[in-house]
């Protein structure tokens, strides 16, 4: 998990992303070897009249591509906030579901909230509507959320 | 390379307690806990099957049993021992220390995880069910085939046949989720900083071997459904008499059978070079150089497979083939000798328990290396196949490389996984049992079949009693010396001396980072790698 943050035109930003370290080359190349050795192998004992190895290999990289698309739903994965002297707008993607919610500054309050029995979520709540953001964030990087936005915005607009 | 920053945040709550925590858990560390405990049970199960068979083997004559039953015990006790004691002894320690080596909060599957622990009982019940079945008159017992299931024979078996096949594809499964989680964790979940070539090369042994499995267990699949098929379908793939071929089988079951034994023993010569270093207290010689050995010895092992049965016939050319691309393995296990010693060169060596399992699966390994290389040579092996040579090197192999280097990781990580200490004097009394009793087991098997005694035989000629004899009462000190194994690892989950952090003074990794034991959930705060 890592979280980062930038400040441009008066506006500040937190983004926060699960760590992934499969880079799109290595996963181009993983696949290719084993589709690769797995096709060399199964046309090979096929020709030998051992038709029954591709079906299973088949199957195989079936769950193969499964797994590698699961990590690839949580890798693009993320929670954002943005902070200007208008408007606070908390944007999340969670397994290929998105949320976007903006609220006035002015108004905007932030909380920890529990997250059902885990350490708590940081919570931003404005005229009956609340947003939850630091899912992807370990509890010594959600307090520090916390005080920073609090900070931020308790300061005159 | 050092970590510029961690946490030990300790979070043990949110986790149920009692047998639910182990049938729900997706904690890999749970998960890597009920692997090894699971393989320990099978170690003792596969055991005890081969005791009875070198009792029956101690003289000459039929003493204890019906050869049928003979037959079943070695079969089962093979299949036990690498499917359900080896592997699974090594994806433990991989559930345990991968993603603590790479600075991961967890495995990247967890769910996967689990579902491929509780595979692993069922399968290892209908393997050993046929025998208990028979006890009702149901069946004529388990597997009676060896490991290898060689059709005709297996086509003609009995419904342990059948029980082994589910078995194998039960145990498959479980290997591929497996595999599929342990090449998504290295690849995705490594810390920032940790690029692959940074990688711990105990990672690096478990990702070769997990592609490897990949590659080979749809192939094991296809053969052992084609038997299936064959007994009870009316198909003749192995069926000479029907158009089939049952040298096929064999090309099946060795294409994934040979790449098993490094299945098997990567993740273990992954584990040496990190034990050597911190005994010897240097730097681990030639890190790169063994990355290259694992990827040559992988691609190798894919490519040779038909050595193992160079006496059913081949031409000439593939008997050529097959023994010169055997014997060219023994380059990249050169290079792996090489730093192994390399690293120990001149160091400050101490000889803790893990240290001297270590030296002793470097000299028995190096034996198997050796008798290897006769039995990949076509002339030789003409006179040594199915002999007992054959019995006493691959025992060599797994025995003194596989299952002595999971008691060496054992004993360099239990200190890290229960936060105790083990006692030193039965863990260095352990060894020194384990050593002689394993070379008075195992060295008369390579004269014996020198001598020309085949294997899987319950009786035998009046020249092999003494050798046997011997093999005979070192089998039951080398079975016994394990319970002393078993006790020091209880001891050390039960209590013991606190053990500190980095348990042992010369310790290199993340994983020592973190507390002895590890918080329930480790790596909450993503460590860095920095360069150096």
């Amino acid at each position: 998990m890592a979280i980062t943050m930038k400040e441009a035109a008066g506006a500040r930003s937190w983004i926060a992303r699960p760590n992934c370290s499969l880079t799109p080359t290595l996963r181009r190349g993983l696949i290719a070897l084993i589709l690769a050795a797995s096709l060399i192998t199964s046309t090979a004992f096929l020709l030998a009249g051992a038709w029954l190895v591709l079906p299973f290999a088949g199957i195989e990289l079936f769950l193969l591509f499964l797994a590698l698309r699961a990590i690839d739903r949580q890798a693009s994965d993320y929670e954002s906030i943005r902070l200007d002297d208008d408007s606070l707008v908390v944007s999340t993607r969670q397994s290929a579901a998105s949320f976007s919610r903006r609220f006035q500054t002015a108004w905007a309050r932030v909380t920890l909230e529990p997250d059902d029995g885990r350490e708590p979520l940081v919570c931003i709540r404005a005229h009956g509507h609340s947003a939850h953001v630091g899912r992807l964030l370990t509890p010594d990087q959600r307090r520090q959320l916390f005080s920073d936005l609090s900070s931020r915005l308790a300061r005159p607009h | 390379m050092n970590t510029a920053s961690h946490a030990l945040d300790h979070h043990d709550g949110h986790h149920p307690a009692g047998l639910l925590r182990w049938l729900t858990t997706t904690n890999h560390k749970d998960i890597g806990t009920m692997y090894l405990t699971f393989s320990l049970l099978m170690f003792f199960v596969g055991g005890a099957m081969i005791l009875g068979v070198r009792a029956e083997l101690f003289q000459p004559g039929l003493q204890l049993m019906k050869p049928e039953f003979f037959n079943q015990l070695i079969g089962v006790h093979a299949l036990v021992m690498i499917f359900a004691a080896l592997m699974p002894a090594a994806t433990g320690f991989a559930n345990w220390m991968i993603p603590l080596m790479i600075g991961a909060p967890d495995m990247a599957l967890p769910r996967l995880n689990n579902w491929g622990f509780w595979l692993l009982p069922p399968a290892a019940l209908l393997l050993t069910m046929p025998f208990f079945l028979a006890l009702f008159g149901i069946g004529d017992g388990a597997v009676a085939t060896g490991w290898t299931l060689y059709a005709p024979l297996s086509v003609q078996g009995g419904i342990g046949v059948d029980f082994a096949i589910f078995s194998i594809h039960i145990l498959g499964i479980s290997s591929i989720m497996g595999s599929i989680n342990i090449i998504a964790t290295i690849l995705n979940m490594r810390a920032p900083g940790m690029t692959l070539m940074k990688m711990p090369l105990f990672c690096w042994g478990w990702l070769v071997t997990a592609v490897l499995l990949i590659i080979t267990l749809p192939v094991l699949a296809g053969g052992v459904t084609m038997l299936l098929t064959d007994r009870h379908f009316d198909t003749h793939f192995f069926n000479a008499a029907g158009g089939g071929d049952p040298i096929l089988f064999q090309h099946l079951f060795w294409f994934f059978g040979h790449p098993e034994v490094y299945i098997l023993l990567l993740p273990v010569w992954g584990l040496m070079p990190h034990v050597l270093s911190t005994f010897t207290r240097k730097p681990i010689y030639g890190h790169t150089a063994q990355v290259w050995s694992f990827i040559a010895i992988g691609v190798l092992g894919l490519i040779v497979w038909a050595h193992h049965f160079l006496t059913s016939g081949l031409p000439v050319p593939a008997l050529l083939y097959f023994m010169y691309s055997t014997m060219s393995i023994s380059l990249p296990l050169a290079v792996l000798f090489f730093c192994w010693i390399a690293t120990m060169w001149r160091g400050a060596m101490s000889f803790e328990t893990p240290m001297l399992f270590a030296l002793g699966f470097i000299v028995l390994f190096g034996i198997a290396g050796l008798t290897g290389l006769v039995l990949a040579d076509v002339a030789a092996d003409a006179q040594y196949h199915h002999s007992y040579f054959v019995v006493a090197h691959f025992h060599y192999a797994l025995f003194a490389g596989g299952i002595m280097g999971v008691m060496t990781g054992v004993y360099y990580w239990l200190p890290k996984w229960t936060g105790h200490m083990y006692s030193e004097k039965l863990g260095k009394l352990h060894f020194w049992l384990t050593v002689i009793s394993f070379n008075f087991t195992f060295m008369p098997q390579f004269f014996l079949g020198l001598a020309g005694m085949p294997r899987r035989i319950p009786d035998y000629a009046l020249q092999f009693a003494e050798f046997n004899a011997i093999s005979t009462v070192g089998a039951f000190a080398l079975g016994l010396s394990q319970l002393i194994f078993a006790y020091n690892v209880w001891r050390c989950v039960k209590g013991g001396d606190k053990a500190t952090d980095r348990v042992w003074e010369g310790t290199e990794g993340l994983e020592w980072e973190l507390s002895s034991p590890p918080p329930h959930h480790s790596w909450e705060t993503q460590p860095v790698i920095k360069a150096g």
